[in-house]
């Protein structure tokens, strides 16, 4: 299963990289001089200064980890994870993912149970190692109107083992930027291709709301649905989290969030019972 | 089986951290987001400010400050009908390609105005020298600073098919060669839009 598996990702990411190649031929894109180094003056101008986008330039590398802490009721610290997300920008339209985060492989902060899960089988890990998601991003536009947007899919191994789950993500990313606020979108539809008795599609659609308090610190909220395609009414959720950004230089920043991953649901348990913390930290190569 | 995962993921990221380039590491930096990546390229910036100092004790007797020069406004851009109007000419170092700092600034502010008005669908950057070189040199040259133009917007987030580049030499003169005031207004880039 794994080996067939592996030839579909490989054929995946292949194409992706071919198709990439094949725009880069068509329209070849000259090397960027270095840039103006000038002063600027309020924060608010220096975003209407800059273009934004949703990948990474041809090259570059960024480094997403976070640290993700249970702390519901009676589950404090059980379990806690460690995920990295590494995004490489393939060329300047194309950036692909090895994810790990939550954040990275549905577009919701908080839920706990992500790889590399560090608390041991007693604290709520089934395994150390139990998802990974390859993910490739293709811009469609840079920041016009002040809004930008990507496609974005890839695979997803929603477990590795007992039962091997296997599932394909498929969606667009937005993100709207005026003066200090800023507005992001991850709608994606997850289809499963194992296992689907227990590995069920699902529609997610993470809304966030980021405002800038300083050119250095930002706080955000996110909110959105997570709709199974099966018992929908039970297994529906509305996660909500609240965090705030600090920028410590242009290439590292860290981030520190409160989530509470079923704030609405349809199942028995919820509201403010599941909740957690996460602390993250962006470094740019 | 994890275990083999665990290795080629390593492996794999082993690779792309050896690939990734310093390319454009000054120009983009990550913003805050919970959508990454998410990257600003050019523009503001995502430093802290720079931490404050206690300034020694004052000398006895202190100099006067000599006065700062007053600070030359930004040079702007902007968007026509059929074409986009800079404020000053866009300067390169003497005999090459490399763009001035502050034609730098200019050029941000026309990436700006591009970002801004999609419907300038095709622009054609448009080079001209003076008439102190040889023709072939002038055309030579005029294209790679149109090029280097082009490159440079490229490098801000503009598309670039939506930009294309013509080196016109010492061609269509605006004041006689004759005058170095003259040769200034020669030596200039146009960004005339051909489809909106």
């Amino acid at each position: 299963m794994l080996a067939k598996t592996s030839m579909i990702a490989c054929a995946v990411i292949g194409t992706t990289l071919l198709a990439g190649r094949a725009h880069a031929q068509l329209e070849p894109e000259p090397k960027p001089l270095e840039p103006a180094t000038g002063e600027t003056a309020g924060h608010a101008e220096d975003h209407a200064g800059g273009m934004e986008r949703l990948t990474l330039p041809k090259g570059r590398l960024l480094l997403e980890a976070f640290l993700e802490i249970n702390l519901s009721t009676d589950l404090v610290g059980k379990p806690i994870s460690l995920s990295p997300d590494l995004w490489y920008g393939y060329d300047d339209k194309i950036t692909i993912g090895l994810l790990h985060s939550g954040l990275g492989t549905t577009g919701f902060l908080g839920d706990p149970v992500h790889s590399l899960c560090l608390s041991g089988t007693s604290s709520g890990c089934n395994d150390v190692y139990r998802n990974v998601a390859l993910e490739g991003r293709y811009q469609l536009q840079d920041r016009a109107f002040g809004f930008g947007w990507a496609a974005a899919g890839g695979l997803e191994v929603v477990n590795l083992s007992n039962p091997f789950e296997l599932s394909v993500k498929l969606g667009a990313v937005g993100r709207w930027h005026q003066g200090l606020l800023a507005i992001e979108v991850q709608p994606s539809l997850v289809l499963a291709l194992t296992e689907r008795d227990t590995n069920n599609d699902e529609l997610l659609l993470p809304i966030t709301g980021l405002y800038e308090l300083t050119p250095v610190i930002s706080v955000s909220a996110q909110i959105g649905v997570v709709l199974p395609f099966e018992h929908t009414g039970d297994a529906y959720r509305v996660p909500l989290s609240l965090g705030g950004h600090y920028h410590v230089n242009e290439s590292l920043g860290v981030t520190l969030a409160f989530s509470l991953p079923f704030l609405i649901t349809g199942a028995p348990v919820g509201g403010f019972d599941g909740r957690s913390l996460i602390l993250g930290g962006t470094y740019a190569f | 089986m994890r275990s083999s995962a665990l290795v080629a993921i390593v492996a794999w990221s082993a690779a792309v951290i050896g690939c990734a380039s310093p390319q454009d590491k000054a120009a983009c930096h990550p913003v805050a987001s919970w959508a990454a990546p998410v990257m600003q390229c050019g523009g503001g910036h995502a430093a802290p400010p720079a931490p404050v100092t206690v300034a020694p004790p004052p000398a006895p007797e202190p100099e006067p400050a000599k006065p700062e020069p007053p600070r030359e406004p930004p040079p702007t851009a902007t968007l026509k009908t059929d074409k986009i109007e800079v404020s000053e000419s866009v300067q390169f170092e003497d005999d090459s390609a490399t763009l001035t700092e502050r034609s730098q600034l200019l050029l941000d502010d026309v990436a700006r105005q591009l970002a801004d008005h999609p419907e300038a669908k095709k622009v054609q950057i448009e080079s001209y020298t003076d008439a102190t070189g040889t023709k072939q040199r002038s055309l030579k040259l005029s294209q790679e600073r149109a090029s280097a133009v082009k490159t440079y917007l490229v490098g801000k987030g503009v598309e670039a098919k939506r930009l294309t580049t013509k080196g016109f030499g010492e061609t269509r003169p605006l004041a006689s060669n004759k005058t170095d005031e003259g040769r200034a207004k020669n030596r200039r880039i146009e960004f005339r839009i051909l489809r909106k």
